[in-house]
């Protein structure tokens, strides 16, 4: 039999993603039962096939196995999640298209772009008659500002490329813990490069202190902030390693964060490795938020695909983008119904996993060396809805002080969803329950 | 040439008395492997580079460190994947 030209796919149901067809035995026997009926078929003279039979003294079974043709069905499940979820098939053509001939769905493996981070647009002065900072955008979006503890007692595990905590406004970053191969492990600071000044960029998102008037303020300036970098010091381009991002949700669980911000993005499959460690972070009362990804409308990545995981999208206010500001080409469609002048970023992946957005254009924070500057991102979203989740959390104590098991988890997800506001946007895949009010 | 992550999810404190045991049998039997490279090993955690000729060959050497694991509690193995940071390209 000549082998063809083996290729990935993933194999679904009909319909959803759960069936008992789906069990690898059973898929693997559809090719087999089709090999078998085409091997028969191909044997024309069944007479001759028995008197050889007889005269060698061997079964006709055994020889039409042996000596008729059958195509190729080659059939291989590489990767199951669950016996009766989704599989990843590699498979010959044949075996495809038998398989869609079954009812099952066949779909290619989906990769998805990389997410390439930019140098920011440093800021020398604020302007305090403009609104430009994520804490500033709420305050917009509500009128008003938050009032009562503003994340007094809540740590924040930032999963990043390091944080700048000698910065004048992040005097609440209290350590953290360097998870990367090789490296420090007691070197949380930010990585080099002009990719290394995310994670201090998100955690004054967070949870940046001052005078309003001198620069950036967070959204929950009284939160206490960890950094822990996951990232390379010398090559942040290189991204991320799954090992790195799982002994760090441990770390941050152990060091007792209460929510865990992942403004990252996975190259392409799911890996279950950061899938059960956002579980666990889960099972252990702690929330994980992570940025729906930059790819620009394209379906949500991992980790904030996962189940257990908050997905955040970005949007973004016309009215707050500096006039000749490149950042201005990310002004799209759909705009919000009850605010026109909020869009969903050009650059937001969207789809159903979404849960809430936050602002995420033109938004000023903190950068390394004790400048600030303007970002736009999902990236940028994330720690928004992160410090308002810090912010809703700190306000309700009894949620606090839980026991940290799921249940503390799923509450503080629901107070969020509690306080999130729809701005109309068209379509729960772009806003999720909208944006939560600090 | 991949690598292979290994996580132990045992709570904190099970997880500190049974380290000691589980070091002992997961180093002696991951050296006695071939293909197997450990290129770190922890309370809990573990990093290992396989190398086989073909990609059939490392998923056989990926069930072989799974099926060693499976004796020792909490232990599993997945395959190292990379992360980047979604910001805007400009």
């Amino acid at each position: 039999m000549a082998r063809s030209n083996l290729k990935d796919y993933v194999v679904l149901p009909a319909r959803g993603i759960v069936s008992d067809n789906l069990a690898t035995a059973s898929l693997v026997n559809i090719a087999k039962r089709q090999s078998v009926r085409d091997v028969f078929d191909s044997m024309k003279n069944l007479k001759g096939l028995a008197r050889f039979a007889l005269n060698e003294g061997t079964s006709a079974v055994r020889y039409a196995l042996e000596h008729g043709e059958s195509k190729d069905y080659s059939l291989e499940v590489l990767h199951s999640f669950m016996d009766d979820g989704p599989k990843l098939v590699r498979m010959a053509p044949e075996a495809e298209r038998l398989l869609r001939a079954e009812g099952l769905r066949v779909v290619p493996v989906t990769h998805y772009q990389l997410a390439v981070t930019a140098a920011p647009i440093t800021v020398s002065a604020i302007d305090p008659a403009k609104l430009v900072n994520a804490t500033d955008f709420l305050r917009h979006l509500y009128r008003g500002t938050a009032t009562g503890p503003l994340g007094d007692g809540v740590t924040i595990g930032v999963l990043d490329s390091g944080v700048d905590g000698d910065h004048p406004r992040l005097k609440s970053v209290g350590g953290g813990r360097g998870l990367v191969r090789d490296e420090s492990d007691l070197d949380w600071g930010p990585c080099g490069g002009k990719e290394g000044v995310h994670g201090t960029h998100v955690a004054g998102i967070i949870c940046a202190a001052g005078d309003p008037a001198a620069g950036p303020v967070g959204v929950a300036p009284r939160a206490k902030v960890r950094s822990y970098r996951i990232f390379s010091k010398s090559n942040v381009k290189a991204g991320a390693q799954n090992y790195a991002i799982i002994n760090a949700i441990r770390a941050a669980i152990e060091d007792g964060c209460d929510i865990i911000n992942l403004s990252i993005s996975g190259r392409g499959a799911k890996d279950d490795g950061v899938r059960d460690a956002i579980n666990y972070a889960w099972d252990n009362g702690s929330l994980c938020l992570a940025a729906a990804g930059n790819d620009g409308r394209k379906p949500v990545s991992y980790p904030a695909a996962f189940p257990n995981c908050v997905a955040v999208s970005a949007l973004g206010k016309d009215d707050l983008i500096p006039a000749g500001e490149k950042d201005r080409s990310f002004i799209a469609d759909p705009r919000s119904q009850s605010d026109p002048t909020i869009f969903l970023a050009s650059f937001s992946n969207l789809g159903p996993q979404i849960d809430f957005a936050g602002p995420g254009v033109w938004i000023v924070s903190t950068l390394p060396g004790g400048s600030m500057g303007a970002m736009s991102g999902t990236s940028m979203a994330t720690p928004a809805v992160t410090g308002i989740a810090a912010v809703a959390l700190s306000q309700n104590p009894t949620i606090l002080g839980a026991k940290r098991d799921a249940l503390r988890a799923e509450a503080i997800y629901k107070l969020l969803v509690s306080r999130a506001k729809p701005y109309r946007l068209g379509s729960f895949d772009y806003e999720g329950y909208g944006i939560p009010q600090a | 040439m991949s690598r292979l992550v290994l996580q132990n999810w045992l709570a904190p404190a099970d997880l500190k008395s049974a380290w000691p045991g589980h070091e002992q049998r997961l180093r002696g039997a991951l050296e006695r492997l071939d293909g197997v490279r450990i290129l770190e090993l922890k309370p809990g955690q573990g990093l290992l580079e396989i190398k086989a000729p073909n990609v059939r060959g490392e998923q056989k050497l990926k069930s072989v460190v799974e099926d060693m694991l499976k004796p020792l509690k909490g232990w599993k193995v997945y395959e190292e994947s990379t992360y980047d940071l979604p910001t805007t390209e400009r």
